[in-house]
């Protein structure tokens, strides 16, 4: 009912569907769109679309909310559709093993073996949390960022036993596990009054349901640019890079941080970046897609890659390791993680 | 000419009813109607199935009357009737004491009311205002009023008897105190029909008094013009009413996929006085909020009002008036066989009907006893439909289209495209609007919109209005560009007073499709042509 109300103000403009990624790969039979999701279906919800999987379709880009000319809240109320939906047993498969994975690791993938560093410093000012993706999958990102905090001179620590953030139960509608776990964190996060996060999911994550003010690493290196702590090293050949803008960046923390970012490739010498031409469009890693849909985030990926490779870049950039894995897989040209990318050109200031 | 035992005419919820009564008891009937059945207060009014609870303190004849017909119309017209109870809740301020006096008439006149402790009231209505302070239970409920006519007319069709849309009556003629013949405009293609009557029964609601002006007869009644406002989405599992004397923005009725609030209570002089006003809309929305508050940041999608015809000429204000009906056998004036019904409620039509019927068949003589309180409206029970078409769909094409169910649900399933979405805001499909084109009682596209509610949600026929039109012209030889404009021109009254907020916005995109994009203006000044060259 709730979501009846806060969209019930649509003028049927249809401006949601156009710009939706999701639309543009499955075609509205496919994926019938913000509108009808959002605003129509809760109208008639009862029974309708209870067995149907099509609302996990949505990466849950915000596009559509940025283009709404009645500012409704699309990206929410399918959330929210979602956690009335919820049923275990009519899980998909990936979400299946979401569920199963947190239940059993307290992360949202199955942990790999690799040597652990502890960082749990007592004397920390600052709590850094990397996320399941960067702790297990693209462990590049755990490593450099680390290295690049160090560099930046700041002084860090990362709990032990930290949970997954609970952005991927938000977005499969998992809303008892996400409470247990926004616990569990809370407990971990203690009197630290500062977090870094790596993935913009976690960063949206504590910011919208963990009532905090979470830093991406983006702007903390920038701070530290500001301060001139970081020094950078010019690359053996010239680089032409672009830059991904990842969807829970650019709509849900802030549009600041891409700035950041430009800012941060441009302190590097022999860097040329090149602007995509549709930069933000969605890499079709978000909203449980992967697991959920994964020839559909491919399809969304391998477009999103096409269109870094026509631009004639030897790397597209991207500050999100889900971005970054979800591109990885359509297995066209270059990508590698935001940070990953500027620590390679990073020095200690001496 | 035609011969027949009865005509009626008005084709709004009592002459349906009272169609079905005499066809049932074997009279020839044939019910005439000047525009569709239920245009006029029948389907202006606020879709609610009164328990008798609001009538119970100042009006006891008509809480008696409501409450007994509530269980009838529930058991014969369930197809139509969503059985959601309701509250009465009173607020603060509110006299307390006459929530005391309220409980006591409302056992006086056998109206089932409950009293029930302000948790459980808001346990069962989550929107309600946290400010009240007493709340009771009654078995009021949502009942769509098109549906229930329809529902009427096809019952008295089943037996018999001839209903017309779009026939108006012009002219008796009266030959020694007895109307010999009466002169019906068929408005559908501009002939004439002419009707040898035994007796004319007139039910045309707030025309009453025209109708009987053309027998040189006038009747004391009084019109009393009552405006509703359409909120876009349910906020209420029940009926709401404010517990207090009954005034002006007592209720909230869930209904489909909207909430309606209303009422109030203005006399004018004439039934064309049917539009809502903006002050009226302001002070619904700011009456009702009281109790749900959530009304105030809510879409009001469109306003509509509709005339009631109250007995009696006196000037005292609309809510004093008696809500019951009057019976009027104009023998004493001078015409023989002719009867008028005035008054009386969408919820007593079937107990108006019954007591029409009654004085009717004794003047033609006829035996045959009423069953009107025992027999269901429909005789047929729709079951198995719903294998073919996913199931809450087809709930609701059942819901809406019950009478010929199975029909529609083969023009969804079979027909190119029939499962298509025609209306969104409604969920109308492509194939229930291709039955109803196709149906006699269709000529306009507010009778589809009627019968299947497509228009009638949000976007008020901004979508929808393209694949209802193309429909319907699939199907006739009507003039597409007439049909449109007449259409848009009927949405627009009613969302005038409601230009604000979501409504507004709406409005503006409505306007650049179909003047900006599709120049409808430009066919309505007369130079579609010229613009389209331009």
């Amino acid at each position: 009912m709730s979501v009846t109300l806060k969209t019930g103000d649509c003028i049927k403009c249809s401006a949601c569907n156009m710009v939706c990624p999701v639309v543009s790969i499955d075609g509205i039979s496919g994926f019938s769109g913000p509108r009808n999701l959002a605003v129509d279906l809760p109208r008639f919800f009862a029974g309708r679309m209870i067995s149907s999987q099509e609302i996990f379709k949505c990466t849950t880009c915000w596009k559509c909310e940025e283009v709404c000319p009645s500012s409704l809240p699309l990206s929410d109320s399918i959330l929210r559709l979602r956690e009335m939906m919820f049923d275990e047993k009519t899980l998909v498969e990936g979400h299946k093993r979401i569920v199963e994975n947190i239940d059993r690791y307290g992360r949202s993938i199955k942990p790999q073996l690799r040597e652990r560093r502890v960082y749990a410093k007592r004397e920390a000012e600052v709590l850094y949390f990397p996320g399941c993706i960067s702790e297990m999958r693209v462990t590049s990102i755990f490593d450099a960022t680390v290295e690049l905090l160090e560099k930046a001179g700041v002084n860090f620590g990362i709990p032990d036993n930290w949970v997954c953030c609970g952005a991927p139960l938000e977005k499969i509608g998992d809303s008892n596990r996400l409470e247990s776990l926004k616990e569990t964190n809370l407990i971990k996060f203690g009197s630290f009054e500062e977090i870094i996060t790596s993935c913009p999911g976690c960063t949206t994550q504590f910011l919208r349901h963990y009532d905090r003010d979470p830093l991406h690493t983006i702007e903390v290196l920038w701070e530290a640019t500001k301060k001139n702590r970081l020094k950078f090293k010019t690359p053996k050949n010239n680089v032409r890079v672009a830059l991904h803008h990842p969807c829970h960046i650019k709509r849900t923390i802030g549009p600041q941080i891409i700035d950041q970012a430009y800012d941060l490739l441009q302190l590097i010498p022999r860097v040329k970046i090149v602007e995509l031409e549709d930069p933000d469009k969605c890499c079709g890693g978000g909203g449980g897609v992967v697991a959920g849909f994964s020839d559909l985030a491919l399809k969304l990926a391998a477009s999103k890659m096409r269109d870094a490779c026509r631009s004639g870049v030897d790397l597209l950039l991207a500050p999100c390791p889900f971005c970054v894995l979800n591109l990885r897989r359509a297995n066209i040209g270059k990508v590698e993680e935001f940070i990953t990318f500027i620590n390679m050109y990073t020095e200690r200031e001496a | 000419m035609q011969r027949t035992e009865v005509l009626i005419i008005g084709g709004g919820i009592t002459g349906a009813g009272i169609a079905r009564d005499l066809a049932c008891r074997g009279a020839e009937v044939v019910l005439v109607e000047g525009s569709d059945f239920s245009n006029g207060a029948t389907g202006r009014c606020h879709g609610m199935l009164h328990s008798g609870a609001r009538y119970a303190v100042n009006d006891p004849r008509s809480a008696a009357e409501c409450a007994a017909e509530n269980t009838i119309l529930k058991r014969i017209a369930n197809f139509c009737i969503e059985d959601t109870g309701g509250l009465f809740v009173s607020l603060k301020n509110d006299d307390l004491d006459y929530a005391d006096r309220f409980l006591s008439s409302c056992k006086k006149t056998g109206v089932a009311a409950k009293e029930i402790t302000v948790q459980e009231a808001l346990k069962k209505e989550p929107m309600l205002s946290r400010e009240i302070v007493r709340a009771f239970e009654v078995p009021d409920a949502s009942v769509d009023p098109f549906l229930l006519t329809l529902g009427n007319i096809e019952s008295a069709r089943e037996a018999n008897g001839i209903a017309l849309n779009y026939h108006s009556v012009r002219r008796f003629e009266i030959d020694g105190g007895v109307i010999d013949r009466v002169i019906v405009e068929n408005l559908r293609n501009g002939s004439v029909e002419i009707y040898k009557p035994e007796i004319v029964v007139n039910a045309s609601g707030a025309w009453a008094n025209k109708i009987a002006s053309l027998a040189n007869l006038s009747i004391g009644m009084t019109l009393d013009k009552g405006s509703m406002v359409v909120i876009n989405g349910r906020l209420t599992n029940g009926l709401i009413n404010r517990l207090r004397k009954p005034s002006n923005g007592d209720i909230i009725v869930p209904s489909y996929s909207s909430s309606i609030i209303g009422t109030t209570s203005i006399q004018v002089d004439s039934p064309l006085e049917n539009k809502a006003t903006e002050e009226e809309v302001d002070f619904l929305i700011r009456e009702t909020a009281m109790m749900i508050p959530n009304i105030a940041i809510s879409r009001a999608v469109r306003a509509y009002a509709g005339i009631r015809p109250l007995c009696g000429s006196d000037r005292s204000t609309g809510r004093e008036i008696s809500r019951t009906f009057q019976l009027i056998d104009h023998s004493e004036h001078g015409i023989e066989n002719f009867i008028s019904v005035i008054g009386g409620k969408l919820t007593t039509y079937r107990l108006m009907a019954e007591k029409v019927s009654d004085m009717v068949a004794s003047k033609l003589g006829l035996s045959g006893s009423c069953r009107t309180a025992i027999d269901p409206l429909l005789s047929v029970a729709k079951e198995n439909i719903h294998a073919k078409i996913a199931s809450s769909i087809a709930s609701r094409i059942v819901r809406k289209s019950c009478l010929f169910a199975d029909e529609v649900i083969q023009r969804c399933t079979g027909e190119l495209r029939g499962m298509e979405v025609v209306c969104s805001c409604e969920e109308v499909l492509r194939g229930e609007v291709i039955y109803w084109c196709n149906h006699q009682d269709v000529k306009e596209l507010s009778d589809l919109m009627r019968r299947t509610r497509a228009g009638m949600g949000y976007c008020q026929g901004g979508l929808c209005i393209f694949g209802l039109l193309s429909a319907m012209i699939d199907n006739s030889d009507r003039d597409p560009m007439e049909l449109l404009v007449r259409f848009i021109k009927e949405r627009e009254k009613g969302v005038e007073p409601v230009l604000f907020r979501g409504q507004l916005k709406e409005e503006f995109f409505k306007e650049h499709l179909i003047n900006g994009v599709y120049h409808l203006d430009a066919y309505s000044r007369g130079d579609y042509e010229k613009d389209l060259e331009s």
